[in-house]
C-alpha cells in the first residue's frame, strides 16, 4: 500500500464519518449571545469537578517538563556551535559528505563521506530499510542527511572521538549549510541566518544577504541529534515551511514515481522547480521545471527513476530576483 | 461615532453579527470535527457550543472572525481532548469503534461501509495526538503549521506525529508502509 492510498483511505473514511451529520441534525441552539456567559459556566462543564487532580498532574507535568528541558540546555550548551546566531557562517561551508552535486562545479571542494572516511567499506553498503534503528532508539523524522542510518552516526562518532574527524557534525549550523548548497547545490545560500534550539531539536535558517547586506532567509531547516550521545551529530530532517510549503505528499509518505508534489506559496511570481533526491546518488534522480507560481496552491507532478535509498528528500525551490534560489521547502519521504 | 471598516479590512467580531456569522458558517464543519474526535454527536454538539461560548467569552480579545477561527478550532480540538480524558479517567474509556458509546442511530453506522469502519477504527487505536493530526490534516484539510498552532505544538511534532499515524494505520490496515 502506497502512502497515497492510506492517506485516500483516510480521508474517505473521515470524510463519510463527518457527513453523516447533516444541518438538519443538528439541535437547534442559537449562537452564543450576551445571556449566553449566564447560561453556561465559564469553562467546560467538566473541567470544575476535575480542577484538582488536572492541577496536580499539570505540576507533575511541569517538574518533568522542567527536568527535560535543563537535560536539553546542558546538551545544547555541549555542543554549541562555533559561530553566534549574529555571526555569519564561513564564507567557505565545510565539506559536505557525498555525494557532491555535479550541478554546482564551482561550489565547494569535494567532500568526503564521513560514512567513508569512518569506514570505507560500508561506504556502498545499502541504507537500512527502516528509520527505526538497533538499541532501541528512533529517530522519529526521516533522517535526510547526511546520515542514513544510526549505524553510519555512530561510525562518524568513533572516527570523531578517536581523530576528530569533520568536527562540523556537532555544530547544526554547519550541517545545515553544508546541506543546503552542498548536497541540495544551492552554492549561493552561504549564509545562517537564524538559530533556535528547542526541544524537538535546531532550527535553522539558512539564506543569503542582498546587495545591500541585508540577511535573507530561504528556508528554516529542522535538524536533530541522530542519537543519544551528547556528541550525536546533527541530522537534516525536515524544513519549517512558512509562505513556501510543500506539503504534498505528505511527510514519512511512501511514494513512486511520477509523484504528485504540492504546497503553497504566498508572494512569490518565480517558476516553481522540484528535484527528488536520494543520498547515494550525486544527481536529482527527478526533477521538474517549470510552474509558474504566484500566490496560493501550487501542483506538479515530478517522475523519477532509480530510487534506491528507503528515504527520498523532496526539493521546491523557487528565486530569480536576486538569486538563482531564494526560498526553497523540503519534503522527507518513503520509497518503502 | 460610528466606525467604518475600510474595504479591505477583515471583518470585526465587534461590528455586530460577527459571532452569528461565526455560528452560521461553521457551526457545521466544527461539529463535524468533534464528532471525528469524539465519536458522538451529542457531545460533539456540546463541545462545539462551549466553544463557541468561549469565542464569545473572548469577544474583546479577538479582532476579527479570521483570527476566531482558528481560536474557535483550537478550542473545539481541546474540548474533545477533554471530554476524552473524562471518560478514560471516570469509565476506562473503551475504544470506542464499538457501537457503545455513540448516540447515532444505528442505520447510520450500518450507513458506513466495512472499508471506512476499518480504518475509522484503527484510527481510534492511535494516540489520541496521532488522531487528532490526522483529522486535522485529512478532514480539516489544515497544513502543517496550522496543525502546529491549532494544537500547541511544533510543526516537527505534527510531521512525526502524522508519519507514525499513518505508519500505525498502514500496519493496521493490511498494507506495508
Amino acid at each position: 500500500m502506497t502512502g497515497f492510498d492510506v492517506e485516500e483511505r483516510i480521508r474517505s473514511a473521515l470524510r463519510a464519518r463527518a457527513q453523516q451529520v447533516t444541518e438538519a441534525d443538528l439541535s437547534p441552539a442559537p449562537a452564543p449571545g450576551p445571556d449566553e456567559t449566564h447560561r453556561l459556566p465559564p469553562g467546560p462543564r467538566w473541567t470544575g469537578r476535575w480542577l484538582p487532580p488536572l492541577l496536580a498532574a499539570a505540576a507533575v507535568i511541569a517538574v518533568i517538563a522542567g527536568t527535560v528541558a535543563v537535560i536539553s540546555v546542558v546538551r545544547s550548551d555541549h555542543a554549541r556551535p562555533a559561530h553566534s546566531p549574529t555571526a555569519p557562517a564561513p564564507t567557505t561551508p565545510p565539506p559536505a559528505p557525498t555525494p557532491t552535486p555535479t550541478a554546482s562545479p564551482s561550489g565547494p571542494a569535494a567532500p568526503t563521506s564521513p560514512t567513508s572516511a569512518a569506514n570505507p567499506s560500508s561506504a556502498t553498503s545499502p541504507p537500512a530499510t527502516q528509520p527505526v534503528e538497533p538499541g532501541g532508539f528512533q529517530l522519529g523524522y526521516q533522517p535526510l542527511w547526511p546520515f542514513a542510518t544510526l549505524v553510519q552516526a555512530q561510525e562518524w562518532q568513533v572516527s570523531h572521538r578517536s581523530g576528530g574527524h569533520q568536527p562540523w557534525h556537532l555544530d547544526a549550523g554547519q550541517t545545515a549549510l553544508s546541506f543546503t548548497n552542498g548536497y541540495l547545490g544551492f552554492s549561493e545560500l552561504n549564509t545562517v541566518t537564524t538559530q533556535r534550539t528547542d526541544a524537538s531539536g535546531a532550527h535553522i535558517g539558512v539564506g543569503y544577504h542582498d546587495p545591500n547586506g541585508v540577511a535573507h532567509t530561504a528556508a528554516v531547516l529542522h535538524l536533530v541529534r541522530f542519537g543519544t550521545d551528547t556528541d550525536s551529530p546533527w541530522e537534516v530532517v525536515a524544513s519549517d515551511d512558512t509562505t513556501f510549503t510543500l506539503g504534498t505528499p505528505a511527510y514519512g509518505s511512501v511514494v513512486a514515481s511520477p509523484v504528485t508534489v504540492g504546497g503553497h506559496i504566498t508572494g512569490v511570481d518565480e517558476n516553481i522547480r522540484v528535484a527528488v533526491r536520494q543520498l547515494s546518488t550525486s544527481t536529482p534522480i527527478g526533477a521538474y521545471c517549470c510552474l509558474p507560481a504566484g500566490t496560493g496552491p501550487w501542483h506538479a507532478s515530478v517522475a523519477f527513476q532509480g530510487a534506491t535509498d528507503p528515504t527520498l528528500t523532496i526539493v521546491a525551490s523557487t528565486g530569480g530576483h536576486l538569486q538563482q534560489v531564494e526560498r526553497f521547502a523540503i519534503q522527507g519521504v518513503r520509497t518503502r | 461615532m460610528a466606525r467604518r471598516r475600510s474595504p479591505g479590512a477583515p471583518a470585526s467580531l465587534a461590528d455586530g453579527g460577527g459571532i452569528e456569522r461565526l455560528y452560521r458558517a461553521h457551526r457545521l464543519g466544527m461539529v463535524r470535527l468533534a464528532l471525528l474526535l469524539v465519536d458522538d454527536r451529542e457531545t460533539a454538539e456540546d463541545v462545539v457550543q462551549e466553544a463557541y461560548a468561549a469565542v464569545h467569552r473572548r469577544w474583546d480579545s479577538i479582532a476579527t472572525e479570521e483570527a476566531a477561527l482558528p481560536y474557535l478550532r483550537r478550542s473545539v480540538v481541546n474540548g474533545a481532548r477533554s471530554v476524552l480524558r473524562r471518560r478514560r479517567t471516570v469509565r476506562r474509556y473503551p475504544q470506542p469503534d464499538e457501537s457503545s458509546l455513540t448516540s447515532d442511530p444505528p442505520d447510520q453506522r450500518v450507513l458506513l461501509t466495512e472499508e471506512y469502519r476499518e480504518v475509522l477504527a484503527a484510527l481510534w487505536q492511535l494516540s489520541t495526538r496521532q488522531r487528532e493530526v490526522l483529522v486535522l490534516r485529512y478532514w480539516s484539510e489544515l497544513t502543517e503549521s496550522e496543525i502546529a498552532a491549532t494544537l500547541g505544538i511544533s510543526i516537527g511534532a505534527v510531521k512525526s506525529m502524522a508519519a507514525r499515524g499513518r505508519d500505525a494505520l498502514a500496519i493496521a490496515l493490511g498494507g506495508a508502509s
